[in-house]
């Protein structure tokens, strides 16, 4: 009967817990993990939408060729790095309402390269490539990187000495 | 309200098979040991983070309080030692060696490391009801069959009462069997319903324009160089036919849980779903996967009946404790049920019945089985037959084949068999 009980009450806490964290409905807080909700790919999209890929490139000091710098070489999160460069591009939802938010995530994302950069670069470029897809899938296989911004190395991650690249 | 009482009783904690809870425990501690521990070289890389990005999720905290102070960052030194903990315990949970323990140990292990890789902005779904199930099963009584403490447990008993005793049917059932299934069961549903519910309340019905599911096949194509994610979103009618059944499948798999009958059908939908978002997607949802073995035990149960083979007699010296401990050594290795056992020295007639011509003395001195073709083993040679029949000791047998083994075998068990202790005999029999 004990035993019974305590299984019965841990499995009731077990659920509960879980039923509670599926409300609100889409808010994918990692908070009390292991128990989660699990909103991905719940956002709907549209045609005409772009889909960006962004990267930052190292310019060595030497003036060698440009070094794209992927999270790995960073040593930093994949999905961590994605969504700084999306608010350091302004083009988040949250970068849009937050303003400051678009400084201090240029500031970090210059930060970033400045520590593990070991002194090689002197400059650091934002790049993003824009594809597009519509009723019959992506449009453009490989389009061109642009340059979004370019920004010092030699100060730590200054917002006021960034420029944005044409 | 009673007759529900009564329902939800049977539904959570009806007898169920111990050697199933076996089954999950052995599944879910070999895929996560094999495939889903967090890598040790991740857990070192993400030390040398900026602290910056450390962000400590509550689960991590209160892992780490009995080594380090609220909020600290885990050393390398320490990941290592965790990781360690995790392997070992696991292995220990996976041959049910102090099962219990070692379940804790095994889900603490992994929870902590998960939890870590989660405290640096990065987060994932996949891991999540994988660490609540290792936990679930650590409380539950999944150790008491197919374990070494299951063997160390009867052995125990053979030991103190002196008799040997074959494992009936209902020694595998228990009240407290079920209820970490069906917790795990109902998990799976709030997962999927979660899912389901957030593309309906976040997307609406734009969701289910072949565009939302074109663009992330696309998107997590680019991330991942999973080309065949973009080959797919060139095809826009199988793309709103996907989005359809992926949210329908989310939000009926109760039905997998409250209506047997279909559960294998959402069980493979589930397995095709998840196996088709990592290939066109590389979003690996395989843990999910895994937890499926909490559905599908009456299956298996049906299958193996319906091919269990013919079986063996074993006539064995009930007066001697060394025999009754292997008997009881053999049955536990039996999961099929292929083995009836006959202890002369109780019912001397069935013996004589199954061996023709055995004498008191020649069952004394060696075991005898009797093969389903009538053929008569004694000694070595008798353990050589069992361990061809039986799955569990088949690599032993083949062993046992090579005749400078099985020459070493038959002296060895000739030395044993006559030192062996047998006790005072009480039985009718003993005075034949």
């Amino acid at each position: 009967m004990l035993r019974r009980a305590f299984a019965a009450t841990v499995a009731g806490a077990v659920l509960t817990i879980q039923l509670w964290r599926l409300f609100p409905v889409g808010a994918d807080s990692m908070w009390y993990w292991p128990f989660m909700d699990y909103p991905m790919y719940s956002e709907p999209h549209r045609y005409g939408e772009e889909l960006v890929e962004r990267e930052l490139r190292g310019v060595p000091c030497d003036g060698g060729r440009l070094v794209a710098l992927p999270p790995d070489s960073l040593r930093a999160p994949a999905f961590f790095v994605w969504s700084l460069l999306a608010n350091a591009a302004g083009a988040s939802a949250y970068a849009a309402q937050h303003p400051a938010v678009v400084d201090s995530s240029r500031r970090a994302a210059v930060e970033l390269v400045r520590r593990r950069g070991d002194g090689r670069y002197c400059r650091v470029q934002l790049w993003a490539r824009h594809y597009r897809f519509g009723r019959s899938g992506l449009r453009s296989r490989r389009p061109q990187y642009v340059l979004l911004h370019d920004w010092p190395l030699t100060e730590p991650g200054a917002p006021s000495a960034t420029r944005a690249a044409r | 309200m009673r007759r529900v009482t009564a329902a939800l009783r049977r539904h959570w904690f009806a007898p169920a098979s111990l050697r199933d809870l076996a089954i999950v425990r052995i599944t879910l501690v070999a895929a996560q040991l094999l495939f889903f521990l967090p890598a040790l070289q991740q857990q070192i890389a993400l030390t040398r983070h900026d602290e910056r990005l450390y962000v400590p999720i509550p689960a991590l905290k209160v892992l780490m309080l009995p080594v380090a102070a609220w909020g600290a960052r885990p050393t390398p030194d320490l990941l290592q030692a965790v990781w360690l903990l995790a392997v070992v315990s696991g292995v220990m949970a996976l041959i049910g060696l102090y099962t219990r323990p070692s379940l804790l140990a095994f889900a603490a292990g992994n929870t902590l490391l998960t939890a870590h890789e989660y405290s640096y902005g990065e987060s994932h779904h996949p891991e999540g009801l994988m660490m609540i199930a290792l936990w679930l099963l650590a409380l539950s009584p999944a150790g008491r069959a197919s374990s070494v403490d299951e063997l160390r447990a009867r052995l125990d008993a053979t030991r103190r009462t002196l008799t040997f005793r074959p494992a009936r049917p209902e020694d595998d059932l228990d009240e407290m069997a079920r209820w970490p299934l069906r917790t795990v069961q109902w998990l799976l549903v709030l997962a999927y319903l979660s899912a389901g519910l957030s593309k309906l309340v976040v997307g609406g019905m734009a969701w289910f324009s072949p565009a939302t599911l074109q663009y992330y096949l696309i998107r997590d194509s680019l991330r991942w160089n999973a080309p065949l994610g973009v080959e797919l979103a060139g095809h826009p009618v199988l793309v709103a036919l996907a989005a359809v059944g992926t949210v329908a499948f989310e939000l009926t798999f109760a039905v997998a849980v409250l209506v047997p009958r279909v559960t294998p059908f959402y069980l493979v939908g589930g397995a095709l779903l998840h196996t088709g978002i990592f290939v066109a997607q590389h979003a690996p949802f395989f843990q999910f996967i895994a937890l499926y073995v909490v559905f599908i035990r009456p299956r298996w149960r049906r299958i193996r009946s319906r091919a269990a083979p013919r079986p063996l007699t074993v006539v064995y010296d009930g007066a001697c404790p060394l025999c009754l401990r292997t008997m009881t050594a053999l049955d536990f290795l039996d999961g099929g049920g292929r083995l009836r056992y006959v202890d002369f020295e109780r019912d001397w007639e069935t013996a004589v019945g199954v061996v023709p011509g055995l004498t008191p003395p020649a069952a004394r001195e060696a075991i005898h089985v009797v093969t389903p073709d009538g053929a008569v083993h004694r000694g070595f040679d008798a353990f050589h037959a069992l361990a061809r029949a039986l799955p569990t000791l088949r690599p032993a047998g083949a062993l046992m084949s090579l005749p400078p083994v099985s020459r070493i075998g038959r002296a060895v068990y000739a030395r044993v068999a006559a030192r062996r202790a047998r006790v005072a005999c009480t039985t009718e029999s003993c005075r034949i």
